[in-house]
């Protein structure tokens, strides 16, 4: 039997999506074009920590751009006002960031579905109001310039694939895990999941502390990349893209997310010689991709790699 | 014999329904103790209120000695009260391993970290686990159907499964309500040879069932309840002998209410 390209990716679609994104610094794209891809990639995690919140956990998130918002801003201030170097900066927001998610976590205890989704709506404006408001600190509707970066372009695009690559395999191997399967069991069945043992309220807090740590680390990457901050890239249609791009990921499948977010924060790019027409034509796109999600997903292209 | 659940004057009320009414009960340790009783009598309420997910409006309840009034389901749990639910409740979107898997949360102690770093204590307790899975699946007979989803599974071996899932918890205790209901009479007849199976390895049991021959065939002490209060206890033939028992089940002839 001769040996088939596909068969060495068995079960390994993340190696080739991972693989692809290493060597492209060495095919040197034109800089916007790598801009788009480094922008995917940071999206990718926040996408990553909707998976984890929403596809094993059941708890849908409106405010995640809120969540980054709070991981880029404490990067920013705590370089420029603070003076911390910016390797202690970018240990420091993601943890802050998740401390942030506690909170957030804390009305999951008692609301469900839509209630849940109006809350973390609000939080995600409150951060974003704050910001605007808190001209001295943020530099509010003027934004916020001038802070250190931690890596050149090159070395930063292999950082992020690090990081993406080692998030992949976290959520991967926490959806095998007891953990994970007490999430899963939350999001299916609360009253069968508390009495089997799982103390829902502190398994659903540790989703959201997980959910916000990626996010913040995602905020702290797009600080990096973007080198400027301003509160309209936190807006609520940011927390919508997201969670887009999630859904267009299969919800539970970390590589899905990673294809899905660097997929649909290039797709407007690659539209734009449709010129006018761009932003009719990507809405189609997406609705024509949900509407056949059934046959043409994330699930239905690993098993392609598994089969032959 | 030694008490291992007792439940003392305990009352609970929805609004103006009384569900459960000053009810005294014991389960010695070892005995498989059935409840039976009309529609709406209250005894899934009796579950309910032991497993923690109702708080009581009065009276306690003590589980080998200890007070556990008011506390946590998940705790309850922990203790070592596993229960069965009268409509399935299983995972659906899982497979019939992981559902079992669910089963042993109780019992995992590994951290977050172990989890993300693979350590080598997490691929020891994943191994460990595994074994202990495929073995209660072997012992329930659903082996063969591991990697199939709860979904597409029919209803007599969910009913099974959710007995697999609660004995990965190794529970003292086990409260079954109604896992008889809907089976036809093989599938009953391998379920009571499986729940006397599991009786002699030492679990005391609380069984909830209609299939009367069910009752009889594996409970000592039976307890009968009618709107919320207990009017007979005993053993399975002086209960169902007694007339106000047949009184509450089949109702008073026309002649007798009017004596």
């Amino acid at each position: 039997m001769k040996t088939k390209i596909t068969d060495l990716l068995k079960g390994k679609f993340i190696y080739l999506i991972f693989g692809v994104l290493a060597v492209l610094p060495i095919i040197g794209l034109p800089s916007y074009q790598f801009y788009m891809i480094e922008r995917g990639m940071q999206n990718a995690l926040v996408v990553l920590s909707l998976v984890i919140l929403l596809g094993y956990t059941g708890q849908l998130s409106l405010g995640h751009a809120g969540l980054v918002a709070v991981g880029a801003y404490s990067y920013g201030i705590m370089c420029t006002i603070l003076g911390l170097p910016p390797v202690v900066a970018l240990i420091i927001s993601p943890v802050l960031t998740a401390i942030v998610g506690v909170i957030l976590g804390f009305p999951s205890f008692k609301l469900k579905g839509p209630f849940l989704v109006v809350i973390t709506i609000a939080f995600g404006e409150i951060v974003r109001i704050l910001v605007l408001n808190a001209v001295d600190i943020t530099g509010g509707p003027y934004g916020m310039k001038g802070y250190p970066v931690l890596f050149s372009d090159t070395a930063m695009h292999y950082f992020m694939l690090i990081l993406v690559f080692l998030a992949t395999f976290g959520a991967n191997r926490l959806s095998n895990s007891y953990i994970g399967l007490a999430f899963k069991a939350i999001r299916e069945d609360e009253v069968a999941a508390e009495l089997m043992g799982v103390n829902v309220r502190k398994f659903k807090l540790l989703s959201f502390v997980i959910s916000a740590f990626l996010a913040g680390l995602s905020g702290v990457l797009f600080a990096n990349l973007t080198g400027y901050l301003n509160p309209d890239s936190f807006a609520s249609d940011t927390s919508a893209a997201y969670l887009l791009m999630v859904v267009i990921g299969g919800m539970t499948s970390p590589v899905g997310a990673v294809l899905s977010a660097l997929l649909v924060t290039a797709l407007p790019e690659l539209l734009r010689f449709l010129q006018d027409w761009r932003m009719i034509i990507y809405g189609l796109i997406l609705f024509i991709y949900v509407r056949f999600y059934q046959v043409i997903n994330i699930e239905s292209l690993k098993k392609l790699f598994k089969r032959r | 014999m030694d008490t291992i659940l007792k439940i003392n004057q305990v009352t609970k009320k929805f609004g103006g329904i009384v569900a459960i009414d000053d009810l005294d009960m014991e389960i010695k340790k070892g005995q498989i103790c059935g409840l039976i009783g009309p529609n709406g009598a209250g005894k899934t309420t009796i579950m309910n209120v032991i497993t923690g997910v109702y708080q009581v409006d009065h009276g306690n309840i003590e589980f080998v000695g200890e007070d556990i009034t008011g506390l946590p389901s998940h705790v309850i749990c922990e203790k070592g009260i596993g229960r069965t639910f009268q409509n399935i409740r299983l995972l659906n979107s899982q497979t019939v391993f992981d559902n079992v898997r669910l089963g042993a949360h109780i019992n995992m102690d590994i951290s977050l970290l172990d989890v993300l770093l693979n350590t080598g204590k997490n691929k020891r307790v994943a191994a460990d686990l595994r074994t202990e899975i495929e073995e209660v699946l072997d012992f329930i007979g659903l082996l063969s159907i591991k990697d199939e989803l709860v979904r597409n599974i029919p209803y007599g071996q969910k009913k099974v499964l959710e007995l697999g899932r609660v004995m990965m918890a190794k529970p003292k205790l086990l409260l079954l309500d109604e896992p008889a209901a809907g089976l036809n009479n093989e599938e009953s007849k391998r379920l009571a040879e499986l729940i006397r199976k599991i009786n002699e390895e030492g679990i005391s049991m609380l069984l909830i069932e209609h299939e009367m021959d069910f009752v009889e065939g594996l409970a000592g002490k039976t307890y009968v309840v009618n709107y919320g209060k207990k009017i007979a206890e005993g053993t399975f033939a002086e209960v169902t002998s007694d007339p106000v028992v047949i009184s509450a089940y089949l109702g008073t002839r026309r002649e007798e209410k009017h004596a």
